[in-house]
């Protein structure tokens, strides 16, 4: 596949499918996160992540 | 083709299962994202931990199924790119950290960022010849 190509390569992959596949998933982890009860987006009291450690 | 129905069944199982583990603890999957060390935002990284397991029990899924070929394998083959970059920083900085792939399951040896880098570069491989042979956006658009 050439550079030239790219575009019409792009094109025929269905970014619109792409991009509804990767919102499928933020949808289905948000409501994931909103029922668990470690929730990492959605406020709550997690204290292990109130600040993300830079290291383990 | 016998050896691409095979090759994209590993694909699947491999995307499902790390999608699977990592969605067990999806906390520790955060840590781990963390500790690569890279100059995003907290809250891009949780939305990361939280949908990432999701994207790849999906792509796995379709894979497997062989549903929607065209759009998943080129997301596939930009995942895995993804995970080539983001290993290959790690490797390079000698950060010493778990890659996480397979959430707390996998054996430590397989969780090294060096052998996980040769495992995403070997998913990259088959993921990248899928698309462009086997039914990706260039395969389908050749025929």
């Amino acid at each position: 596949m050439s550079l030239r190509s790219l575009p019409a390569a792009l094109r025929a992959a269905r970014p619109w499918r792409m991009a509804a596949l990767v919102l499928a998933a933020l949808a289905a982890g948000l409501l994931a996160d909103r029922l668990r009860e470690e929730r990492l987006v959605f406020a709550r009291p997690f204290p292990a992540f109130t600040k993300i450690p830079s290291s383990r | 083709m016998k050896a691409a129905r095979w090759l994209r069944w590993l694909l699947g199982l491999v995307f499902l299962v790390a999608g699977v583990l990592k969605l067990v603890h999806p906390g520790d999957f955060l840590v781990e994202l963390a500790a690569y060390r890279v100059p995003f935002p907290g809250m891009f990284l949780r939305l990361v931990a939280v949908s990432l397991p999701w994207l790849e029990i999906i792509c796995g899924v379709c894979l497997v199924l062989d549903r929607w070929p065209e759009s998943v394998r080129p997301l596939v083959t930009a995942l895995c790119l993804v995970f080539v970059v983001m290993l290959g920083q790690a490797v390079v900085r000698g950060l010493d950290l778990q890659c996480g792939c397979f959430g707390r399951f996998g054996p430590a040896w397989l969780e090294r960022p060096d052998v996980a880098l040769v495992r995403a570069l070997l998913l990259l491989a088959v993921s990248a010849w899928l698309t462009r042979h086997e039914g990706g956006a260039a395969g389908l658009s050749g025929r």
